[in-house]
């Protein structure tokens, strides 16, 4: 059988099973039951109730970190096969939303280091940490208007923006983000310190306040 | 509880995204899963008849049942199950 009329016939037997799992869809189940559901079940319309919930929002980080909607499609695809080939191996340890999440930031950035073909995006500041820095209030940043901080955000290095992403969008921990991009909770103190001031002081040029 | 301006700076990413994009990918996602399935139930299914093959090609026997109680009657020492796997039936079982 080809595989395209093996995916024809996949897509028209999950319509069917989706009709027939509506009642547990409108349930609302925590990601953690849904990956319950799944392994024990096999049954590929939890898949796609997890993809329902997360594809929008690691399409979204995705088009933000590598500013192409193309690349972005591809990456969707690319970590939704890697959330499915490895869910089975999820813990539990952390939520289900910062484990997708997490994988969406190795992989944009792993994908910006080969294309950039540098070693290490997170390099740079982690070294130089002798030059003293001062400390940006959290407010300066949370209050900016959105179309600004758009703007600065796109000024920024890759680096500092997917930190300030983390830390500020995902609302994750300093051990989540040290524990995803693999360094030490002081280190990425240091980085998030850095990268709010480099983002004040890209505010300061392009709106001179 | 009030959202920051990174998180709204996401909603306003959200709503501008299309609903079709995520639709073609997810279709992607769909038909790239069920290919690694499908390869996953062919190997699952076939890779131990495959070393059989070889085995057999290389001038060995093919894999004897290791279970041979199970085709046995009760009366020989094998099990009940006798019956279920097909073996003759006997006027005692009746």
């Amino acid at each position: 059988m080809s595989q395209g009329i093996f995916i024809k016939k996949t897509i028209y037997f999950k319509r069917n099973i989706h009709s027939s799992l509506g009642r547990i869809s409108n349930k609302k189940l925590a990601d953690e039951e849904l990956i319950e559901l799944y392994l024990s079940k096999h049954n590929s319309a939890y898949f796609d109730m997890l993809y329902n919930r997360y594809s929008t929002k690691v399409f979204s980080k995705c088009i933000s970190l590598l500013k192409n909607e193309e690349l972005a499609q591809d990456a969707l695809q690319d970590i939704f096969i890697k959330i499915y080939l490895n869910i089975a191996k999820f813990s539990g340890k952390s939520k289900f939303s910062t484990w997708v999440y997490s994988i969406t930031y190795n992989y944009c950035i792993d994908f910006l280091r080969k294309k950039k073909k540098e070693k290490n995006i997170f390099s740079e500041d982690i070294e130089n940490t002798a030059e003293p820095i001062e400390e940006v209030p959290d407010k300066e940043l949370l209050e900016m208007q959105v179309s600004r901080l758009k703007r600065v955000l796109e000024e920024i290095p890759i680096g500092d923006k997917a930190v300030l992403l983390m830390k500020y969008q995902d609302e994750m921990s300093i051990r989540e983000i040290s524990h995803i991009l693999s360094k030490s909770e002081s280190a990425i103190k240091m980085k998030i310190k850095r990268a709010k001031h480099k983002a004040q002081k890209q505010y300061k040029e392009l709106y001179n306040e | 509880m009030a959202k920051n301006s990174f998180q709204r700076m996401e909603d306003e990413n959200l709503n501008n995204r299309s609903s079709e994009q995520i639709e073609r990918v997810r279709q992607n996602v769909d038909g790239s899963v069920s290919f690694i399935q499908m390869v996953g139930k062919i190997i699952e299914v076939y890779l131990p008849r495959v070393f059989d093959v070889f085995v057999m090609m290389g001038g060995g026997k093919e894999r004897e049942d290791t279970n041979v109680k199970e085709n046995q009657p009760p009366s020989d020492g094998g099990s009940d199950d006798f019956r279920r796997g097909g073996g003759p039936s006997s006027p005692d079982f009746h």
